[in-house]
């Protein structure tokens, strides 16, 4: 595939997020995982409220040690304490609602109505599986990247990193991101599915990847902030983190959503890549 | 199922506890944290940090003390960890607190929160330290001598009987390992004798104990020199002198600057124990080992004021070779100018004198010796005449005082010496009534500390040289209105009640 007709189906991707906003069963797994992550945010960050402070002073300890009980301390070391709490959530929860908002996607259109129905429930731990994966690729290179970066590191260098981080990411996460289509329309396992979807991928890889560098790059300036969370506390309060925060859910909602919707409407009229 | 996993939980979460002691302590902190930001910005812009910020820091510092949740209540129930966090979230507040007082010369309001700090008790070392030492300070801005001395003496008691002093790796705040000198210095000023032997013997057993138990280390150094300033304050020339000796004679010496300790022993030697030509050799000395440091020209002018005892011409030369050398420190050059004009005095060449004491004032206007110049023409002239001349003298006098008394003046120096010698000059030409008069009205021109300290000068001129308590009085009463709340306000108070009543 040429990159102009690489862009030309990415912006019809983007483009094509746009209908199914009516069907609010479309969008509803997105908000509702939002609306979880801020439950679990705000009952992080009021943790010494007298109704929640006997199950969250255990719990904040648990992640974050002794120094999340403080303030400041709390708030500066939330994002990281946030992210233990994050991972597994998304791998699981988040990445099981937006499944069910993909199979939404995909049931709107033709190709997808002639499938039989089918149940999420009983493929579930094939969507966590899918969900390990596809979270499990962003840690793994994020984790990768800070053992190259240290305060000494130039910060041209580091800038490199950062963004060579991001297009590993996008390049592993385009062979993954078809896996729960192809989950609905196949309805087998998580290997075949990651397979189909792999196969896919390849097919449509420039438009694929620039859909999740888009979403990465979105995200970027508000990772960049948390990852400074002393700073930030310093100069602005350290109430901002927790804002932050609370924005970065709100854009993620945004974001999934756009990913989730463009790679179904880039999958669909190329299903039969899939079979 | 559901019912059934509820009751398995329930009993859970009502064991747990509600954690009261992690939500204050949690609460202090984040009160704690906005006190801090307002006295950040006072601290990043002090001099031209606004009285709001000052305002705002004092009362988020306010909040945390008012809130302290161990007023009243014991919380035996909370873990002790917590409780000793809070406590000392209390004690720092309350100390940044009343050091806001202090700076703002809310000298009552801080001495209080100090005192009621110190109160409370369960403070560890440091804290105690840093309260009583606030506490002295307070004091001292007051004008209470008494508690100063007091609040030192229980610092040095503190810092002698603590075993985690003495159990540390002897890394001393420098203020701490200076008190006990302090303490010989306040008693040997107020001449309390029988006090000074017992400070010094205290003072010279402490500093013995920290070489003892620190050799070699920087603190052992500077306890050595404790001792030695301990005997310069007694005037026990000998011991001082033996004790710079053995300082001067290790290489590896950390007490000070060796050509300064060097100068110190020379001047020992001239100047107290009369001992001329150890003190020659040792000045000479200095030249040639320190050749360029300020210690070299310090020895030159010493050299050249010891050959003005028998040789005042040779003395001359000396003096006049020192202002022409490149590189003479300003301070060195104008006193060897001074020196040199008082020779000329004595030997009767008073014009050549005068010029030299103008010439000085102008080159060198914020030195010392400058200083001390109009002064020098003024009491010629109070002694020689002839009356116009000292009227004149005198003019130029308060001109000149006022130039560096003056509120926009450059001048880096201790004001309190300028006051010191314009009310002098006044005295030599027998004006004691101006001098009174003049600083009485507490001139608008300069800074508040030198109009508040010219105003009690003034009171001291009116009741001690003029007999005339009335204008004491009303001076002392313009000093309480015009600067309430100050150590000036309170020192007017404390002279006003021993002023005989109904004057």
């Amino acid at each position: 595939m040429d990159i102009g007709r690489g862009l030309n189906r990415y912006f019809d991707a983007l483009a094509g997020t746009r209908a199914p906003l009516r069907d609010p069963g479309v969008w509803m797994p997105f908000v509702i995982f939002g609306l979880v992550q801020g439950v679990i945010l705000l009952a992080m960050a009021m943790f010494t409220a007298p109704w929640v402070s006997p199950l969250m002073v255990p719990v904040m300890r648990f992640l974050g040690g002794e120094p999340s009980l403080h303030y400041p301390l709390h708030l500066v070391g939330f994002p990281a304490a946030y992210q233990r709490v994050y991972l597994p959530l998304v791998a699981s929860v988040g990445f099981a609602l937006w499944t069910l908002a993909v199979w939404k996607l995909v049931d709107r259109h033709t190709l997808g109505a002639e499938r039989p129905h089918r149940r999420l429930g009983p493929l579930l731990p094939h969507v966590v599986v899918i969900g390990v994966l596809f979270v499990g690729t962003s840690v793994l290179v994020s984790e990768l990247a800070s053992n190259f970066v240290n305060p000494k590191t130039p910060a041209m260098v580091a800038r490199g990193i950062v963004l060579a981080s991001v297009v590993l990411v996008a390049t592993v996460q385009t062979f993954l991101v078809y896996a729960p289509v192809a989950l609905r329309l196949r309805g087998t396992n998580a290997w075949d599915a990651l397979r189909a979807g792999a196969r896919y991928a390849r097919r449509n890889f420039p438009a694929t990847a620039l859909l999740i560098i888009t979403v990465l790059m979105i995200h970027l300036p508000l990772d960049f902030l948390l990852a400074r969370a002393d700073r930030v506390a310093a100069r602005f309060s350290p109430e901002t983190i927790l804002q932050l925060m609370m924005g970065s859910v709100l854009l993620e909602v945004i974001t999934a959503y756009i990913l989730f919707a463009g790679v179904t409407e880039l999958a669909l009229p190329r299903e039969g890549g899939l079979s | 199922m559901r019912a059934r996993a509820w009751w398995v939980l329930l009993p859970l979460l009502a064991g747990c506890s509600t954690h009261d002691d992690v939500r204050v302590r949690y609460q202090l902190e984040r009160m704690l944290w906005h006190a801090q930001f307002y006295q950040r910005r006072v601290n990043i812009a002090f001099m031209s940090g606004s009285t709001r910020d000052m305002q705002q820091a004092i009362e988020a510092y306010g909040r945390v003390v008012a809130a302290d949740p161990f007023a009243g209540e014991s919380h035996a129930d909370w873990d002790p960890a917590v409780a000793a966090d809070i406590r000392g979230l209390m004690v720092s507040s309350r100390v940044a607190l009343a050091n806001l007082y202090f700076a703002t010369e809310r000298y009552a309001d801080a001495g209080t929160l100090y005192a009621q700090t110190l109160q409370l008790g369960s403070l560890n070392f440091k804290d105690v330290l840093d309260v009583r030492m606030g506490a002295a300070r307070v004091s001292y801005m007051e004008g209470d001598s008494r508690n100063v001395i007091d609040q030192c003496a229980r610092i040095f008691r503190e810092v002698e009987s603590s075993p985690e002093f003495w159990k540390g790796k002897g890394n001393i705040d420098d203020v701490f390992l200076n008190i006990p000198v302090a303490l010989v210095r306040l008693h040997h000023d107020e001449g309390d004798v029988a006090a000074a032997d017992s400070a010094s013997t205290a003072a010279m057993s402490f500093y013995r104990r920290v070489s003892s138990t620190w050799p070699g280390t920087r603190t052992d150094w500077q306890a050595r020199m404790a001792i030695t300033q301990v005997h310069m304050i007694r005037e026990e020339w000998e011991d001082a002198l033996a004790d710079l000796e053995k300082i001067l004679s290790d290489p590896k010496q950390q007490a000070g600057d060796a050509a300064g300790l060097e100068l110190v022993v020379g001047e020992i030697q001239a100047f107290r124990l009369r001992d001329t030509d150890a003190g020659i050799a040792q000045f000479t000395g200095i030249r040639e080992r320190h050749p360029g440091a300020f210690a070299a020209y310090a020895a030159a002018y010493d050299l050249a004021s010891l050959r003005a005892e028998t040789d005042p011409a040779g003395a001359v030369e000396e003096f006049r070779n020192l202002e022409k050398l490149a590189g003479t420190p300003d301070a060195v050059a104008s006193r060897a100018m001074l020196a040199h004009a008082r020779i000329r005095e004595h030997t009767g060449d008073w014009d050549e004198a005068y010029s030299l004491l103008r010439r000085l004032e102008q080159l060198y206007p914020f030195t010392a010796a400058a200083m001390e110049a109009p002064l020098v023409a003024t009491r010629h002239y109070a002694a020689s005449g002839p009356a116009d001349m000292l009227e004149m003298s005198l003019t130029h006098a308060r001109e000149y005082y006022n130039s560096l008394l003056d509120r926009g003046s450059a001048f880096p120096g201790n004001r309190s010496m300028a006051q010191a010698a314009l009310v002098e000059s006044f005295l030599a030409s027998g004006k004691a009534d101006e001098a009174a008069r003049t600083l009485g009205d507490g001139s608008s021109s300069w800074d508040d500390v030198s109009s508040a300290s010219g105003m009690l000068k003034a009171a001291e001129l009116y009741s001690g040289v003029l007999h005339d308590d009335a204008h004491a009085r009303a001076t002392l009463e313009k000093v309480i209105a015009r600067f309430p709340g100050t150590r000036f306000a309170y020192v007017a108070r404390e002279r006003l009640a021993s002023l005989s009543p109904g004057s």
